[in-house]
């Protein structure tokens, strides 16, 4: 099983929290709040494909609506793949900090 | 109030769209629009363009890097079916590789050739300064433009011109000495020029002083290969060699082999001055124009207000003058002679073949690929099915012509480093194919390989793409009249430049031939000579009787030049009534009352120098003996008996017959001949060489018996002789070479046109397999059926020729234009060639149509 990669696996979290409205948009909005960082367009783009393609999440067409110009939008939900890719990652996450928490925070 | 409906400009969705095709990009129009909106109501129009350029800057690059990767995989794909299908029809993808890799391959040397045409001369540091000085003139309706120059044009040019920095002379052409060493002795042949030429030129000195090595008049410069003949491996600075056993000749330094693709080439160079000590030659003279002069221009000189300010100095000399005198860049001579002419006739030449030979492989392919799509039909309809948009076929069949170019590429580079040697054989060349080294290959072999892979691609790739899916898969695919219509072009067009290469080759080799047996109006057969050197030259008629006591000997004479070409020149003639602006350069040649006799040539009016003239009352040192074309340039009647006038007063003896002393593509020039008698500063007769007719019933010891002679008055000198009629082979070499390289392409070109026919009849064949069962069935015979299949080819066939004739025949006439003596085209070329093309196309259809029309016609019927 592939390693999520930090991008990957923040992506994976911020669809999860959007629950049913997650869409290239309103993710990038979190990413950026969250991160404090500002995340260019082409680079979710890429990285919303590339989860597709892994079969992470899955996408949903909707309505086109008048504030896209007319053009419809992509919903994209978590899959059970995901959800398992994220469970590996967290383990590991956990494991690696374990014990480490005084270390960091207190000096 | 939020506005909902702007629109940011629509450069993103080009982008998008070109990078991600339709269906992606449309949902990132979406969200790009979605956050302008939001912008725009709540910042104003401003922040939002502002946004929207930055961020568009910023999401580029990630898209392209994802777009990069996921064509890769697709090609991928492609590839690997490609790959497939090429094994599969193993025979098809054969023809098709080595249509490709013969045409490659003749590209590959051609270019290898041009490219070192195209350097030559580059490699002297003053590249950029450095011309060569050319003349001009006009006499009646002849127009000379030569570079040969009077002997003082170049030191006047020097002193009277500022902008003239340097000069050089060069003797014309080889001068032939016999250098010994004690024993050693060699014939060599020599340069002579002025000592200014080691710095001006980049011809190095591996030892020796470039400024000083050839100052001293008895000074040598030789490569170290020529060195080592008489020095072996002791250091030759400083040693003296014996020139024609007179004159001690000290080698001031040593050369570095001059390089190949120079102009200027050769072993030993020794000063002019020497000419002027042995031969009586002057060095500051106008009226003779001989020699070459390069002359070196100062930086920031403006070579049109040079031009103008030198055009007229050699006129300067004399009131009559009509030559015009100009620079011409050193670097261009090569390839444009002095401006029409030159190497660069036979570029255009190579490179139009092998555009042809390649054009020829391409649309081999072309047909081979579009043939096949019978074959191919239901694989396209089922992709086109599964959703793949036409653009999506054409990159299909684009990776597959690429990969067989890719192929055909590996296969070209073997065959290239195979046939170099052969190659440099046949144009004495010494190419070199080290495309790891040389940028400028590996540009021409990648742009040769896209190009072909495209070219060929094209039409298959455009022609099966836009099938009717529901017609393929109900199998009522048909060719389509736009298809069968642009194969038949293609095969027609193929055999065209095929017909049309095989006429120019035949046209080109029957005017080579037509120039080795041309009448050269004297009789070349048989003719021994060497050069008189030392006592021969001064004991030279005492010599002659010597060698008439052979009994196989016919004739001896002497000659000044060896009528391969004539050295001596002078353009200070005048004579009655001559019109002022004709001042035609005369060539001069000196001999002996026999002259006539051993060449065989015949007097048009008057007499030849004879026993009477020369021991009469008139004093033979004032007769000259002139030929036809100067009596024309003359325009007399009648001129014998005339004078003419060269510093001396002459008076005309005799007209012979114009007889060929030049190479045959110039016309025959006026020429002047004079007695022996003429003498040099020392006394001594003009002749260089002496010739001598050896009989039907010579043989070996003949020529055994002439060396004999020749040691009793030259002992210490080797014999090294020649015979005329090899000389006049030599001289067309260059011709034969060219021909034969053209022969070889022909010959190519043929083959690959015979194979795309090929081809072609099997499937051809193979799709009328149905009508031919039928056809048997009500009864038509094989030789009908095999009749009816080749009919077709045929008609290509027959159109072809009648285009690539009058396309072959204004290349014919414009390539014999060079020639002054020209063969007639005539119609037998083109019958001939004709009636062969369709005999080739007849035989190469031939295997096919007999198989398809023995093909058993239940088979055929048995699935519908």
């Amino acid at each position: 099983m592939k390693y999520l990669t930090r991008k990957d696996e923040l992506m994976l979290l911020a669809v999860l929290r959007l629950d049913n409205n997650a869409y290239l948009v309103s993710l990038r909005d979190l990413l950026n709040k969250s991160t404090r960082k500002k995340w260019s367009i082409g680079n979710i783009f890429v990285s919303l494909e590339k989860l597709e393609e892994f079969g992470y999440i899955q996408s949903t067409i909707g309505e086109p609506t008048a504030k896209r110009g007319g053009k419809a939008i992509k919903f994209y939900t978590v899959t059970g793949d995901g959800l398992n890719a994220l469970k590996v990652a967290k383990s590991i996450q956990d494991e690696m900090w374990d014990g480490l928490h005084d270390v960091i925070f207190n000096n | 109030m939020t506005a909902h409906n702007q629109k940011p400009p629509r450069i993103s969705s080009w982008i998008f769209r070109f990078l991600l095709g339709r269906k992606r990009s449309f949902f990132l129009d979406g969200d790009f629009i979605e956050i302008y909106n939001e912008i725009y109501s709540q910042e104003g129009k401003v922040q939002a363009l502002k946004w929207y350029w930055a961020q568009l800057f910023v999401t580029i690059p990630p898209l392209i890097i994802r777009s990069i990767y996921w064509s890769m995989t697709m090609f991928g794909n492609y590839l690997k079916i490609a790959s497939r299908i090429m094994i599969k029809s193993k025979g098809y993808s054969l023809i098709n590789i080595v249509g490709l890799s013969v045409g490659m391959t003749c590209s590959i040397l051609i270019l290898l050739w041009v490219l070192d045409e195209v350097s030559f001369d580059k490699f002297h540091e003053n590249a950029d300064n450095l011309y060569i000085v050319g003349t001009h003139t006009k006499y009646g309706d002849r127009e000379v433009t030569l570079p040969s120059t009077p002997t003082a044009l170049g030191p006047a040019l020097k002193n009277e011109y500022l902008e003239i920095t340097e000069y050089a002379r060069f003797a014309n052409g080889f001068q032939q000495y016999v250098f010994s060493n004690g024993n050693l002795r060699f014939n060599e042949y020599v340069r002579c020029a002025d000592a200014s030429v080691l710095e001006m030129f980049s011809f190095p000195l591996l030892k020796g002083d470039a400024a000083t090595a050839l100052s001293a008049p008895h000074s040598v410069v030789m490569t170290e290969r020529t060195a080592r003949k008489y020095f072996g491996d002791s250091d030759p600075l400083g040693m003296v060699l014996r020139l024609n056993g007179q004159y001690d000749f000290t080698v001031t330094g040593i050369l570095r082999d001059t390089p190949p693709n120079s102009s200027l080439r050769f072993d030993i160079l020794i000063p002019l001055a020497f000419l002027e000590e042995d031969w009586d030659t002057n060095l500051n003279y106008w009226d003779n124009f001989a020699w070459e002069t390069y002359i070196l221009l100062g930086e920031n000189s403006d070579r049109e207000k040079v031009n103008q300010k030198i055009a007229g100095r050699i006129n300067q000399e004399y009131a009559e003058n009509n030559w015009e005198v100009f620079l011409y860049p050193y670097t261009k001579y090569h390839l444009f002679y002095l401006g029409a002419g030159g190497s660069i006739g036979t570029i255009i030449i190579f490179t139009s073949i092998a555009l042809l030979v390649l054009g020829i492989a391409c649309m081999n392919f072309m047909n081979l690929a579009t043939a096949r799509s019978c074959s191919r039909a239901k694989e396209i309809g089922l992709r086109k099915v599964v959703g793949a948009s036409k653009h999506d076929i054409m990159k299909q069949f684009y990776s597959e012509s690429f990969l067989l170019t890719l192929i055909s590429l590996i296969l070209t580079i073997v065959l290239t480093t195979v046939l170099l040697p052969e190659f440099n054989e046949l144009t004495r060349k010494q190419l070199t194919f080290d495309f790891y080294r040389d940028p400028v290959l590996v540009l021409g072999l990648a742009g040769m390989t896209i190009l072909t892979g495209m070219l060929s691609g094209s039409y298959p790739a455009l022609f099966m793409s836009s099938f009717k899916i529901l017609r393929i898969l109900k199998g009522q695919f048909g060719f389509g009249l736009k298809g069968s219509d642009f194969r038949k072009k293609l095969v027609i067009l193929q055999f065209c430049a095929s017909i049309a290469l095989i006429i120019v080759t035949v046209v080109y080799f029957r005017q080579l031939e037509f120039m080795h047996n041309k009448d050269l109006g004297f009789n070349k057969e048989r003719l021994l000579y060497f050069r008189a050197n030392g006592t021969i030259r001064q004991q030279f008629d005492t010599v002659k009787l010597k060698m008439l006591e052979d009994p196989n000997i016919s004739g001896v004479t002497g000659l000044s030049s060896p009528m391969t070409t004539v050295y001596d020149s002078d353009a200070n003639y005048d004579w009655n009534n001559k019109e002022p602006d004709i001042r035609p350069s005369v060539r001069r040649l000196c001999t002996d009352v026999d002259f006539t006799r051993v060449f065989g040539i015949d007097m048009a009016e008057g007499e030849f120098f004879s026993e009477e003239l020369t021991n009469g009352p008139s004093n033979v040192n004032g007769q000259v003996v002139i030929n036809e074309e100067f009596a024309r340039i003359i325009g007399n009647d009648s001129p014998v008996g005339d004078r003419l006038t060269s510093g001396h007063n002459y008076n005309i003896i005799g007209i012979i017959k114009d007889f060929n002393f030049m190479p045959l593509y110039n016309r025959i020039g006026p020429i002047a001949l004079y007695h022996q008698t003429e003498d040099d500063a020392h006394g001594v007769n003009r002749f260089r060489f002496m010739f001598i007719k050896i009989g039907s019933g010579g043989s070996r010891e003949t020529i055994a018996f002439i060396e004999d002679v020749y040691h009793q008055f030259n002992p210490e000198l080797p014999f090294e002789y020649r015979f005329l009629e090899d000389d006049f082979s030599v001289l067309y070499g260059n011709f034969e070479r060219m021909g034969a390289i053209i022969k070889y392409f022909a010959a190519i070109a043929v083959i690959i046109s015979c194979l795309g026919l090929f081809g072609l009849g099997f499937y051809v064949a193979e799709r009328r397999t149905k009508e031919i069962g039928i056809r048997k069935v009500f009864g038509s015979s094989i030789p009908n059926i095999v009749f009816l299949l080749s009919r077709e080819f045929i008609k290509y066939v027959v159109i072809a020729n009648v285009i690539a004739w009058p396309v072959s025949w204004i290349i014919s006439k414009a390539f014999l234009q060079n020639f002054a003596y020209r063969i007639d085209i005539g119609s037998g070329v083109f019958i001939l060639t004709g009636l062969t093309s369709i005999l080739i196309a007849f035989l190469t259809v031939c295997y096919q149509t007999i198989k398809a029309a023995r093909a058993n016609p239940i088979d055929a019927l048995r699935y519908e």
